[in-house]
């Protein structure tokens, strides 16, 4: 069972309309939104089972800009008292500060009315629970009945139903955003030597969207067991394929933060300097797209108020453009994008990535393994980390494959770690597969903390990397 | 907020055997900048009530029982009818070994609340932006976050369990630059705790500033075998591989290498390791007088000596294994060694790691890998030369046969040990 807020969030636009118009006497720019999360977890493993409500967050932030800062309060109680509070105290901080006087508003965009709701094929919550257990369940029993070496295993089913309503003096905007994922994971034992993987698919959506492809369960555990205790490649500069996955945290990685407009504002991306001129390979193109189809990260609009559209990030090589938030786009005089993003209500919006993939090409993996002498496909990787100032960037997996004299010999190698400089990489880039794969399972951080859904994705990428 | 009403609504439902309640409410004032100027001032406050109910049953002649959660938000004081009867249906649809969930007992006083954060956070943040400003001197702080929390947390079990504790929380996240006409450069840094005296903002904001200068003139490390002294932030997370095996739930799952009176690492021909998990220190961030099922923390020894001695066990993993609860988290407490810091730094080149990218051991191989952020190549003749790049590789089963400890200790917010740990044989890649 899923259980929102029991009265509608979007019954308060009138009042917040109003409020909005109050607190605009004052200052020149005022918004209000509010956020209703809630979601459902199912994950029966090896050892125990659990189910239950996903974290429910629910609540509104009030956001004052006075031209020269933000001023916001956020509460977590949803009625018309808790919210004209929220709105005194914002507005009472912001004198408080000194931050009443001075400076730009931003601007509050066209005049929209909109109700927004991702379709369901099959109504979430129409399924009865014994059925998403038993769907767990087959899961985690797959994985067993694959290779007797596993030790553990889990399934798991969750879906999430965010309804969000944005208020400005222009703006009132309602999003019913449904998202639902199925994950497997296993820990195999080899010789003593145990390792652990998962994988699944994310999507937006209802119940449609918790099945997962034939055959993914038994290459996940066949994978487990060539990784468990697999020795460590020899450190060196090689030839490699990126699997669309590892694609994926590439182009997140290396130019999805570092065009996170509010990065230009602190002078902390080197992009900045970049804009219009080249940094990759002329064959690769890279986009960020908040609007696109059955993708888990996809909404209608941004926290801010801005409509989802995509945004290209790279074209023929050539980086054209950032992507922007309220803020940012502001300050910067940019366009603006659909990019202010928070991970809660109690939390800042910033400039935040959605749905980041480089685009397609016209390679098929069989030319891109032909004329490697020596080198290695990476799959299934775990982590990533950027430096956007000094494009710098680490990315890791659990799978290096050897490929010799155009194949691949079977070899597994793990864990493995690309290091490097982001235009170096970028620029190696020879070819460009033709598939574009999205997973749908990732979470993004900003710095230390502020974690928001997001995916990557790609196509398979062949090029020169170091690895560990 | 009273939670009678909803300890005796789940006191009173039919099917419900057991439950535990767990209230937090969170304040938050938060305050950003870029450059010298206020981008944001923002206050939050968040109330949840998670409860989790158990229903009991039998399978296979065996005791079950059947779990589910109702989180509840805002200012709710009471769970709706309806909701509770569907959450003790949903319960009797999974199956798990049966548990008993923790009874009376006495809550430890500990220190985990600084007065001046609970009565003025603002004046408390003003000053911490002072601090930094201070530490950073003339290097530019293009970016910085400062967050005060509050939280308190209340815990009541259907066992008579019943606490309540109050801690506060600093958090401050900040970006230094540095350019030398040809490059620029930043220094992403983050610190926490409880109060200010242990954020140290001002030396810390010195140590960075110290590291942003030197990044201009890094360079990418030879690739090499080297041994590897690792300082600072990259001691946050270097044992979290055998506290995970130490852990109850490792054990039950069935990937737990450790056994207890045998050695943690096979083949030992370094200093021996005496390692704890301590969550009743006080003023530490991961310090909490009892965990979300309202088992007390204790203190636990997990390995002396070099022998692994004692499982980390939640009430619930406890009563699968047999053993006694210790509760859950807390500091990773390693034992000084005899070493001199200078000593392990000694006989270069050696690599003394302080920051990576990102650093997280695999809990359950013990494989890493780390992208150096700060390091320092430091020669034979004790010249010491920053690196950056290239990366750091490893396994802590193998690296840690031949390690070496500092005498020097160093206190981190979930860490207390030696303030340099050498490892030898691990890999860095990097330039030719």
């Amino acid at each position: 069972m899923i259980h929102t807020e029991t009265h509608d969030i979007a019954t308060l636009a009138p009042f917040l309309k109003d409020l909005v118009r109050h607190m605009e006497r004052r200052v020149p720019y005022a918004a209000v939104l509010v956020t209703d999360e809630a979601g459902e977890r199912v994950r029966t493993a090896t050892t125990e089972e659990q189910v239950g409500e996903a974290p429910p967050s629910r609540g509104a932030v009030v956001t004052v800009h006075t031209g020269r800062a933000t001023v916001e309060a956020a509460v977590d109680v949803l009625t018309e008292e808790a919210l004209a509070e929220a709105a005194e105290q914002a507005m009472a901080r912001a004198a408080q500060a000194g931050l009443l006087d001075g400076g730009v508003a931003p601007d509050p965009g066209p005049v929209m009315d909109h109700d927004f709701a991702t379709p369901e094929e099959t109504p979430y919550a129409a399924v009865p629970l014994a059925d998403k257990v038993a769907r767990a369940r087959a899961l985690r029993d797959q994985a067993h009945a694959a290779d007797g070496r596993v030790v553990n295993a889990f399934g798991m089913i969750s879906h999430t139903r965010s309804r969000e309503l944005f208020v400005n003096r222009n703006k009132r905007l309602f999003q019913d955003l449904r998202r639902t994922q199925a994950v497997v994971g296993v820990t195999v034992s080899v010789d003593g030597a145990a390792a652990a993987l998962m994988d699944g698919r994310g999507r937006r959506g209802g119940w449609e969207a918790a099945a997962l492809p034939d055959g993914l369960v038994p290459r996940l555990v066949a994978d487990c067991a060539r990784i468990a205790g697999a020795p460590r490649l020899k450190a060196g500069y090689y030839d490699c394929i990126f699997s669309p996955e590892f694609s994926g945290i590439f182009a997140h990685e290396a130019f999805g933060h570092g065009t996170e407009a509010d990065m230009f504002v602190k002078k902390r991306s080197k992009g900045e300097e970049y804009l219009g001129k080249p940094v990759a390979a002329p064959q690769v193109t890279l986009f960020d797209d908040p609007d696109l189809p059955d993708a888990a990260a996809s909404y209608f609009f941004d926290h801010e108020g801005q409509l989802a559209s995509r945004t290209q990030i790279i074209e023929k090589g050539v980086l054209v453009r950032p992507i922007t938030d309220m803020h940012t786009a502001h300050a910067l005089g940019l366009p603006r994008t659909a990019n202010g993003r928070r991970e809660s209500f109690a939390r800042k919006a910033y400039t935040r990535m959605s749905n980041t993939f480089f685009g397609p090409g016209h390679h098929d993996f069989g030319d891109m393994l032909a004329d490697i002498e020596y080198g290695f496909y990476l799959e299934r990787p775990s982590n990533g980390m950027e430096d956007p100032k000094s494009w710098g960037i680490q990315l890791e997996g659990h799978m290096a494959s050897e490929i010799m004299n155009g194949k691949l010999t079977g070899r597994i190698f793990s864990p493995v770690i690309v290091t490097g400089y982001v235009p170096e990489l970028l620029t190696s880039i020879t070819m460009v597969g033709r598939e574009v794969e999205i997973t749908g399972l990732g979470m993004c951080g900003k710095g230390y903390k502020e974690w928001v859904k997001v995916t990557d994705g790609g196509p398979c990428l062949r090029l020169k990397a170091r690895l560990a | 907020m009273s939670l009678d009403a909803i300890t005796r609504a789940l006191s009173a439902a039919p099917g419900v055997a057991a439950w535990h309640v767990c209230e937090r409410v969170l304040t938050s004032h938060q305050h950003y900048r870029v450059f010298k100027a206020v981008e944001a001032e923002r206050s939050a406050r968040m109330r949840t009530v998670q409860i989790t109910l158990h229903t009991a049953g039998t399978r296979d002649g065996q005791p079950v029982i059947g779990e589910a959660t109702i989180t509840l938000t805002g200012d709710a004081t009471e769970i709706p009818a309806q909701r509770l009867r569907e959450a003790v249906a949903q319960a009797t649809l999974v199956a798990n070994p049966a548990y008993t969930l923790p009874g009376r007992a006495a809550v430890p006083d500990m220190a985990l609340a600084d007065p001046d954060i609970v009565t003025d956070p603002w004046a408390v943040i003003a000053d911490l932006t002072a601090q930094m400003d201070a530490g950073a001197g003339a290097t530019p702080i293009c970016a910085s976050e400062l967050f005060a929390d509050v939280q308190t947390l209340t815990v009541v079990t259907s066992g008579g369990f019943s606490g309540r504790y109050t801690g506060t929380e600093l958090f401050a996240e900040f970006v230094l630059l540095a350019e030398d006409g040809k490059n620029s450069v930043e220094c992403h840094g983050m610190r926490r705790a409880r109060r200010p005296a242990e954020l140290e903002l001002a030396p810390a904001l010195a140590r960075h500033a110290g590291w942003t200068a030197d990044r201009l003139r890094a360079t990418l490390p030879a690739t090499a075998t080297l041994p590897v002294v690792f300082g600072e932030e990259a001691l946050d997370s270097l044992f979290d591989t055998f506290v995970a095996h130490a852990g109850g739930r490792a054990r039950f799952e069935g990937w737990s290498r450790l056994a207890e009176g045998k050695p943690l690492i096979a083949d030992l021909a370094g200093e021996a390791l005496s390692i704890a998990v301590d969550a009743t220190l006080p003023w530490r961030l991961s310090s909490r007088p009892f965990d979300m099922e309202g088992q007390v923390n204790h203190r636990v020894d997990i390995v002396q000596d070099g022998r692994f001695e004692r499982r980390v066990a939640s009430k619930r993993y406890a009563d699968y294994l047999g053993i006694a609860a210790t509760g859950s988290g807390g500091s990773v407490v390693v034992a000084t060694g005899a070493t001199p810091m200078a000593e392990l730094l000694a006989g270069g080149p050696v690599l003394h790691a302080l920051r990576f990218s990102t650093f997280h051991p695999n809990p359950v191989t013990g494989a890493f890998s780390g992208e150096l952020r700060t390091a320092y190549l430091v020669g034979a003749d004790g010249r010491a030369t920053p690196v950056c790049g290239g990366s750091v590789s490893g396994n802590v089963w193998e690296a840690f046969r031949n390690a070496r400890l500092s005498r020097e200790r160093t206190v981190r917010p979930g860490y207390d040990g030696p303030a340099g740990v050498r490892l030898h044989g691990v890999t860095v890649a990097g330039g030719a």
